[in-house]
């Protein structure tokens, strides 16, 4: 038995050589190199257990090469520095322990080493396992066949890695080096991160072929529902306030399917397209755009009906480049052979020109009176309970009350309004709809605390108009007034100008301001001071956490406090 | 294509008759807007289906084994046919109940409709256990001040403990002839006159076969009987013209009231009657389907007697789903059927559009600021 034991180990010293090899013919018999493989084939599945914090990263940020990169370089990412460290303690192990027992006369001895790697990869496991991510991997198709390309190339690295260093070794055949020349393996794991995005590089163009097949599959699915009634909306904000808006109102009538969360990329639709029943009569997708095209595409899929344009603003400027592109590419959905109604918002004036220089059937709505407007509203009047307002359409005015907050959401309001109006709602329907309309969760959304604080919760904003529109809200509320921001991020060179002209308005509403982390929130911080804002009223803290701490010590009853914008809390 | 699944048979005795009114409905359908899904409730509750179902003829052959199971599941309004793995026949956009008689007028599919979130034409749950049970209806009327046929309840345990002394108590109260009806049935069956004690306990026990709980009423003799059937829509409430039905017999048999089904029964319509009756008889009729919450045809039946108009019965799920009281032609129905699913859909939509919830935060485990958590699908 232990002979066997012994001598299927020897074996392997046959496979993985720690004696030198003296020619190239030796290094490359066959045998060897299945032998690589095999060992390659093990060390690729020890990194598998590694992997998953990356793939789930890569998950994440979706699919993004740039964003994975974004994750990575991160100052304080902590699972590439322990990588790092689990890979240097392996290797200064591994050499250590090899010298340590190098004196021992026995083929195998010299693998020792190995046993280090081992012990140092179970003790990296068992501390991560106990961080519990607060979004785990989902193990999509996607992911398995990610997965398996991983596993390809980090076999092929590890093969390429022994290959190397046998032949560096080659000319040294039985010195020091040659003992030694297998630690490289242990340097594996700081490849996981890349070799993980390597994986998703070469997975990509296969990727897109099978999104394609979805694509088209949805495509013909919409094509034969002659029966449904099929909305888009696009916009740089507001698209899914009003997409919610204008569920609630049209569900008083149909069976309406619309598209989940902010769902709105090709991807987005064929998720939605495959929870469609045959019992729906109403399809509302959402249409998100980051360069041109984009909203063609997508309306190619969708072939809508009726095309709804919310608002355009510098959002996504940094792919966009220019103002006119963004404005060219909303326009793409009532545009190329689209015969239905477009409903646009009086309310920003480059949908303003849109409408004027659309060619199909058009309706202007929003809060602001136009000679075309079809639907307007007037007398706002926010307060803590909400909004009231008078909708004035063919020449009535009707009142109608909202619990959201501001005058923005009458617009939205307004455009959805409109939408179900010529759906066959009647004005009663909408208004009655409208009383029952309910804040979305981190869209200005007020809580108010057991303390007696208002908390309006914006955290997903991350337009610039809205920003203001949020801090604009604040001056209904009594006691002190206070905002928590990280300021925008994603707009490119006009980044500055913005968070500095936010920093100003602050200036002349707030009693305190949180600025959290180190991007915008820097510029804010030079417009709160060019207004000769007191600095001590303002806050610097580190994350969000730090932040409500900040906030518990300074707030009373009755304060009102404001968590502006994109707060970062993807992955930690 | 939206699928409008048609339900008819049933376990009830009023089988035959629903097949007809089944079959008459799933042929009506508007086939340019709507694609008819016929589900048969066998005698055994088995729900069947296939596209023989269409044609009348294949029920005389009473063969139904080419037909499949079907089935709905929970959370669903999904149509599957049963085998080794569930095959979908399509969702639901609307049922039409065809079902009369137990487990189908007396609101027992509707409320499975209802936990399957399907639109119904056809009563929902409440009115139309309300309306099976003529004691419950009687109750029901007198609060709405609609005139009715005093009547006892008599139960069948009550009657097989001391039948002498329910007999007597009946006696004391109506004299003869008294009419004897199970309280849960929709037609004719078990019905029956009695001139005599030993009638009414003969007709007592024919009735005990159908039902637990018997109505006793008066029978009035030389009444006339008036119809009239309404339905709601978009527009609002549509009542229909009054029918006579005419009868040699003294009670409408069950011959006579189904199987010629599409008004070759012998009857007068519209009714020749005064202008005023004809204005009460149309507003009882819209005022009990309002009040009662009634939603697809109703059909009401009044009895006439010394001048006075009183309300006999309430069928929630009539024969023919009464359409010959509205049209003549079955182009008519059709129109009336297209109506009748778009107004139940938007009604059902309407009651989901309701707000149900209020968030009480008791089983929130996330505090005010969750993380964005995003979901993903099994392909991305």
């Amino acid at each position: 038995m232990t002979f066997n034991l012994l001598n299927s180990l020897s074996t392997f010293t046959e496979i993985l050589p720690v004696e030198g090899i003296e020619n190239a013919s030796e290094l490359f018999n066959i045998q060897r190199i299945l032998g690589f493989i095999l060992i390659g084939f093990i060390n690729s599945l020890l990194m598998i257990a590694i992997a998953p914090k990356f793939f789930r990263a890569m998950q994440q940020c979706g699919y993004k090469g740039a964003g994975y990169y974004k994750w990575l370089n991160k100052r304080d990412n902590v699972y590439l520095t322990r990588i790092v460290m689990l890979s240097m303690l392996s290797v200064l192990g591994f050499l250590l322990v090899n010298m340590a027992v190098s004196f021992i006369n026995h083929p195998l001895i010299k693998y020792s080493g190995f046993l280090v790697y081992f012990i140092f990869l179970a003790v990296y496991f068992r501390n991560e396992r106990k961080n519990k991510p607060k979004v785990p991997l989902v193990l999509t198709k996607r992911i398995w066949r990610m997965i398996i390309s991983f596993v390809l190339l980090t076999t092929l690295t590890s093969v390429l890695l022994i290959l190397i260093v046998n032949l560096i070794a080659m000319p040294f055949s039985s010195n020091l080096l040659a003992n030694f020349r297998y630690a490289i393996l242990c340097l594996c794991p700081i490849l996981v991160p890349y070799l993980v995005h390597l994986a998703f590089r070469v997975n990509e163009p296969i990727e897109k072929l099978i999104n394609k097949r979805y694509f088209d599959a949805c495509k013909k699915t919409l094509q034969s529902r002659t029966d449904l009634i099929k909305i888009a909306i696009t916009g740089s904000y507001a698209k899914t306030s009003v997409k919610n808006i204008l569920e609630k109102f049209l569900s008083e009538k149909y069976n309406v399917l619309s598209s989940p969360e902010s769902y709105n990329t090709p991807m987005g639709i064929v998720k939605t397209v495959k929870r469609l029943n045959d019992a729906h009569q109403v399809l509302i997708c959402e249409m998100g755009a980051r360069r041109i095209g984009d909203i063609k595409e997508l309306s190619s899929m969708v072939n809508q009906d009726i095309s709804i344009i919310t608002g355009i603003t510098h959002q996504h400027l940094e792919t966009f480049l220019t103002i006119d592109n963004i404005i060219k590419t909303k326009s793409e959905i009532i545009k190329d052979g689209f015969n239905g109604k477009a409903f646009i918002s009086s309310d920003n004036k480059h949908t303003l020109s849109i409408y004027s220089s659309a060619k199909c059937e058009k309706y202007l709505a929003g809060v602001k009176k136009y000679k075309n407007s079809f639907i307007y509203a007037e007398d706002i009047v926010v307060s803590e309970n909400g909004t009231d307002f008078n909708i004035v359409y063919d020449g009535e005015k009707y009142k109608a009350h909202t619990v959201l907050l501001g005058e923005h959401n009458v617009s939205n309001i307004m455009l959805a309004s409109s939408v179900a109006l010529k759906l066959g709602l009647t004005i009663y329907d909408i208004i009655s709809a409208i009383s029952k309309l309910e804040m979305i969760p981190h869209r200005l959304e007020l809580i108010k605390t057991s303390q007696g604080v208002n908390v309006i919760d914006d955290g997903y904003n991350a337009n610039p108009d809205g920003v203001k529109q949020a801090i604009g809200v604040l001056k209904y509320f009594g006691g002190k007034k206070y905002v928590v921001t990280p300021g925008i991020v994603e707009l490119g060179i006009e980044g500055y100008k913005f968070n500095h002209e936010v920093g100003a308005l602050l200036a002349s509403v707030c009693d305190g301001v949180i600025l959290v982390g180190r991007g915008g929130s820097l510029h804010i911080r030079e417009g709160l001071l060019s207004k000769e804002y007191p600095t001590d009223k303002i806050f610097m803290v580190k994350d969000l956490n730090q932040a409500k701490e900040k906030i518990k010590e300074i707030v009373k009853e009755g304060d009102v406090v404001l968590f502006s914008n994109d707060l970062p809390d993807i992955l930690e | 294509m939206k699928n409008i699944v048609v339900f008819f048979g049933g376990i009830s005795s009023e089988h035959d008759v629903s097949v007809i009114t089944g079959v008459l409905t799933l042929n009506s359908i508007d086939k340019t807007l709507y694609n008819p899904i016929p589900v048969y409730v066998t005698k055994n509750g088995e729900w069947l289906y296939g596209e023989e179902l269409f044609d009348v003829a294949f029920y005389k052959k009473n063969d139904f084994s080419k037909l499949k199971r079907v089935t709905l599941l929970s959370g669903e309004n999904t149509l599957y046919i049963k085998g080794r793995k569930l095959k979908k026949v399509g969702d639901i956009f609307c049922a039409v109940n065809c079902q009369h008689g137990l487990n189908g007028e007396d609101g027992t599919l509707a409320g499975l409709l209802k936990l399957h979130n399907i639109p119904l034409v056809g009563s929902p749950l409440f009115s139309s256990s309300l309306s099976i049970d003529k004691g419950f209806t009687k109750a029901v009327l007198k609060g709405l001040n609609v005139e009715c046929l005093p009547c006892l309840t008599v139960y069948k345990g009550d009657f097989i403990k001391d039948n002498q002394n329910e007999i007597l108590s009946i006696e004391k109260e109506i004299s003869y002839p008294i009419i004897i009806k199970p309280a849960n049935l929709g037609s004719s069956i078990g019905v029956s006159v009695a001139k005599d004690k030993s009638e009414l306990v003969s007709g007592l026990n024919v009735a005990f076969l159908y039902d637990d709980k018997v109505i006793i009423e008066k029978y009035l003799e030389n009444f006339k009987e008036y119809n009239c059937a309404c339905y709601q829509d978009k527009s609002g409430y549509v009542v229909s013209k009054v029918e006579r039905p005419l009868s040699l017999d003294k009670i409408l048999s069950f011959k006579d009231k189904y199987e010629c089904y599409t008004g070759s029964l012998d009857r007068e319509f519209p009714a020749k009657i005064s202008k005023e009756l004809t204005e009460k008889i149309q507003q009882t009729t819209k005022l009990v389907y309002k009040a009662c919450e009634f939603s697809g045809i109703v059909r009401i039946d009044y009895l006439y007697y010394e001048n006075k108009l009183y309300l006999n019965e309430i069928n929630s799920i009539p024969g023919s789903l009464s359409y010959y009281l509205f049209t003549d032609t079955l182009k008519g129905f059709t129109e009336i059927l297209n109506l009748l699913i778009s107004f139940s859909v938007e009604s059902h939509n309407k009651f989901k559009a309701r707000k149900f919830t209020y968030q009480s935060g008791v089983l929130s485990i996330n505090g005010a600021k969750s993380g964005k958590a995003k979901t993903f699908d099994k392909n991305d």
